[in-house]
């Protein structure tokens, strides 16, 4: 299939280079340009800077590891919502250049500049997008151009850090040599059945022809391909349908009691809720989920279906309690948490014709839900959160954990502006 | 008739002290202050200051910057030959001249103290 010029799509894909790492040197100076890596609360390297990463640090890695053969490396516990508040800036920066953007995850995200740019002036576009968010961020960012998103995403990657490559219709031949491995939505077992067959490379892919790739592979393979020959199949609209909200939580110190547990459960399910009503947005089913030792890497989880649409967090506390009660064993080390929605999103509630007396209930905790919000993010920021998730004063040791945002006194929240520490 | 009076409507909308403050709110960041040497413009140890990142900034500003491996908080100025240097509020700190490296962070927007927690 061939596209002219003028019909084709312009995708841009932004990626944070080593981005939780990056945000933690951008809010401590003394860090920067120094080796460090991140994941100290799960006792692995799960992200690293680019200092680190020259010096032959690889994840994951565990920490005793990196303290035996790096012990130059600083390693920081890794602070969510600090990340969030840097992703966050950056969507709202990109959404100035450009208003169709699809989140992607918290590194990362997806634009169509096809209509506030050209093939021929995207360079400039591009170029003038990255400077303004490295200097306004304070971290580097890639980016990368193509008349696909699947492209986009590849070319973000070909020069990091702060690379800029551009995939015109014309050069797709310059993905030619990437390996498989490197195209997102190839998975190890893909990857490995197509390299029994000799095919390693986009180039080796694509010498197949489409109507033998159909034959022989599956939809999304196949739509993956047309996407590589730049035919873009998957629109920014169609990912923003299918996004989730999830929170997971991991702790210093493991836990093993069920009421603590049920905090954090508490916690994230606020969490979640609380992002779905942003975006005015009901789920159908919840997904809960933990991790604990000793298979730390492995997500157990359960999916509760919902009675209705909701995004209230007293009916999720609810469904979950009764599934936490099932689920927990006595003795066993939880290290982390996990909440997320299951399935498609309801954008706004459904209307009825007839309400009944559910309904009614359902209206009422809607109000109220509404006064939290307003209170907690309107008014100056009450400390308002369910009985269920107030923690026990923990005492942590505050070494290595970075800069930390700064607390709200006689609260407990956080400014929404990232702290950079102390300065003579 | 007696009651409230009622000003010229001027067509203005009502904002924020938040929006006020962060012009960039994409761009702005908190630090705080340690030391004196601001004293002579009224920043206090332990006051808060506003940062914004932002490629204009002029000699005159209050700036953050990394001087030779050191980051700091100063004024920025310039001397007869266009090259920029940092000096405090206070004559008991130093001018200083950068040896081999003065890149700024972002310029001081406001200074914020709180009186009660």
């Amino acid at each position: 299939m061939q596209f002219s010029q003028k019909n084709a799509k312009i995708f841009m894909h932004v990626d944070g280079d080593a981005f939780f790492a990056s945000c933690e040197q951008a809010t401590n100076m003394q860090w920067r340009g120094k080796p460090i890596a991140v994941g100290r609360e799960r006792g692995i390297v799960t992200a690293i800077s680019y200092e680190a990463k020259a010096l032959g640090v690889r994840r994951p890695m565990s920490q005793t590891a990196l303290s035996r053969e790096f012990p130059q490396v600083a390693l920081l516990a890794s602070d969510y919502r600090k990340y969030e508040l840097f992703s966050e800036r950056m969507k709202s920066i990109v959404r100035r250049y450009v208003s169709d953007i699809s989140e992607g995850s918290i590194d990362e995200c997806f634009a169509d500049v096809s209509s506030v740019t050209t093939w021929s002036d995207v360079r400039g576009f591009a170029k003038a997008l990255q400077e303004e968010l490295c200097i306004k961020l304070g971290l580097t960012i890639s980016i990368g151009v193509g008349p696909t998103m699947t492209i986009a995403k590849i070319a973000s990657g070909f020069k990091k850090p702060r690379g800029l490559t551009i995939v015109t219709p014309e050069n797709l031949d310059m993905l030619n040599s990437v390996s498989l491995r490197k195209v997102p939505g190839i998975g190890g077992r893909t990857e490995q059945k197509l390299a029994e067959q000799g095919i390693l490379t986009i180039g080796n892919l694509l010498a197949l022809a489409p109507h033998e790739i159909e034959r022989r592979y599956n939809k999304p393979l196949v739509e993956l391909a047309y996407e590589l020959r730049g035919t873009s199949v998957r629109g920014i609209e169609a990912r923003e349908n299918a996004q989730s909200v999830s929170s997971i939580q991991a702790f210093m110190e493991p836990i093993i009691a069920f009421a603590p547990l049920l905090t954090e459960f508490s916690r994230n399910i606020e969490r979640v809720c609380r992002k779905l009503r942003t975006q005015h947005a009901r789920m159908h089913a919840v997904t809960i989920g933990y991790k604990a030792f000793p298979d730390i890497h492995t997500l157990v989880t359960y999916t509760i279906k919902c009675p209705s649409p909701t995004n209230d967090p007293g009916t999720i506390m609810q469904l979950a309690e009764e599934a936490l009660h099932a689920m927990y064993r006595k003795g066993v080390r939880y290290r982390a948490v996990y909440v997320g929605t299951h399935g498609m999103l309801e954008s706004a509630a459904q209307q009825k014709l007839f309400t009944t007396a559910e309904d009614e209930t359902e209206e009422k905790r809607n109000t109220l839900n509404d006064v939290v919000d307003t209170l907690m993010y309107r008014s100056g920021g009450l400390p308002l959160e369910r009985a269920s998730s107030l923690r026990p004063k923990q005492t942590r040791s505050e070494e290595d954990t970075g800069t930390p945002l700064l607390k709200i006194p006689h609260s407990n929240k956080i400014l929404n502006i990232p702290y950079l520490g102390t300065i003579q | 008739m007696a009651g409230f009076g009622s000003p010229v409507d001027d067509g203005s909308d009502v904002g924020t002290l938040e929006a006020w403050l962060l012009a960039d709110p994409d761009a702005t960041y908190l630090m705080r202050m340690e030391g004196e040497a601001l004293l002579d413009t009224q920043v206090a140890s332990g006051d808060y200051l506003l940062i914004e990142r932002t490629r204009s900034v002029r000699a005159g500003d209050i700036v953050v910057a990394e001087i030779d491996g050191d980051y700091v908080v100063r004024f920025l100025r310039k001397n007869g030959r266009g090259e920029q240097y940092l000096e405090a509020a206070n004559e008991m700190y130093p001018k200083l001249i950068p040896q081999e490296s003065l890149n700024i962070e972002g310029k001081v927007i406001a200074c914020i103290r709180k009186y009660e927690n």
